[in-house]
């Protein structure tokens, strides 16, 4: 087996070539981060949210579900994560991967992030129409005696709900916003590489 | 948990040869180092063994360079004067040590394929069981390939021993 000599002049001269400056490349990679960390806590948060104010809703008896809608979200948010976390483990590795097909992979995740930011603020209000015809549809409904022993909470509930859709909607105009902009620059950059092949 | 910013600082220099041997054009050379650092973001986490960072960063811009060249190969491009310095006699010291760097460079490049990537990691100091681990070929087999492609390197030089 060969083994290193202590100093090759080789080495020790292909060492002498001058550092790269590393500032922009840092920038860029530290950009990319933030976005897909923030991305990543705005929807945690959201869900999270949402979690809570609907076993609000049905624990305080203003949905008369008896916990049914929670199970199902809940359930419905486990098998999300589940599902998430086992396609990142399945995925190809980065040492299998070639500029186009990592650029590929990034435009790709970049869609799959603004398909969520856009069910947030077009998929939200949509849903929440969706869903009030299907309660009426259903027959569920407040009881008037409840509405009117709990009425500034009723207020109260219906204020929350509204400002976490509201909230819902801006966070997937920004978040559309930011994904679009990715997804043009990566495939911009896509398309000049394979112009260039 | 290293930070990335560290690993880039010392990394960079190293990845950015490496990618030098592969691509002569220094834009390219950017997007080329560039790609590599997201590649190395992305597989970072799943990095158990802290101590064979460098032979895994060292693996992901193999990887990424040569696939690079062999989709490039097809490219009808036209051959760059790139950054090197014209190999003119050296009126001082500084000239002909970046002669010498330009035209170690320029010999790596020209190397084929299997050497190339044995030289470029051998260059980085890395040991050939190191090498082997990276490339996914044998101790022996890495030997070999370094032993020619230090003749050719020499050769290039003007030193056929």
């Amino acid at each position: 087996m060969t083994s290193l000599p202590p100093h090759d002049p080789l080495v020790t001269l292909w060492q002498t070539a001058p550092k790269p400056d590393t500032q922009h490349l840092l920038q860029n990679l530290q950009r990319l981060n933030r976005l897909h960390q923030r991305l990543n806590r705005v929807v945690f948060a959201i869900m999270f949210g949402f979690s809570l104010l609907l076993i609000f809703e049905e624990a305080t008896g203003r949905v008369t579900t008896h916990g049914t809608l929670s199970v199902i979200w809940i359930l419905g948010l486990v098998l999300g994560v589940a599902w998430r976390r086992r396609a990142r483990c399945n995925r190809s590795d980065a040492l299998t991967l070639d500029t186009v097909s990592l650029l590929k992979f990034m435009i790709a995740r970049a869609k799959s992030d603004l398909f969520v930011a856009r069910c947030l603020y077009a998929g939200v209000p949509c849903g929440a129409v969706a869903g009030f015809f299907m309660v009426k549809l259903a027959g569920i409904r407040v009881s008037p005696s409840v509405i009117a022993v709990h009425g500034p909470l009723h207020l109260i509930q219906t204020g929350a709900a509204v400002a976490t859709l509201i909230a819902m909607m801006v966070t997937g105009a920004i978040l559309a916003r930011s994904r679009r902009l990715q997804v043009q620059e990566l495939s911009e950059k896509l398309r000049l590489i394979e112009a260039d092949l | 948990m290293v930070e990335l910013e560290e690993i880039v600082e010392v990394h960079a220099a190293m990845v950015r040869r490496i990618a030098t041997a592969y691509e002569r054009h220094p834009d390219r050379v950017d997007d080329l180092v560039q790609d590599v650092w997201i590649a190395v973001w992305q597989a970072l986490p799943r990095l158990n063994h802290p101590a064979t960072l460098k032979s895994y960063i060292a693996r992901i811009t193999q990887n990424i360079c040569v696939t690079h060249v062999r989709r490039a190969l097809v490219r009808q491009a036209q051959p760059l004067s790139d950054s090197l310095p014209d190999p003119a006699p050296a009126p001082d010291e500084a000239t002909s040590h970046a002669m010498r760097l330009a035209r170690l460079i320029e010999a790596v490049r020209s190397l084929p394929e299997n050497l190339k990537a044995v030289a470029s990691l051998y260059l980085e100091d890395m040991p050939v069981n190191d090498i082997a681990i990276a490339l996914g070929i044998s101790a022996s087999n890495a030997s070999v390939r370094l032993h020619r492609a230090k003749s050719a390197i020499m050769l290039s030089f003007g030193d056929p021993s």
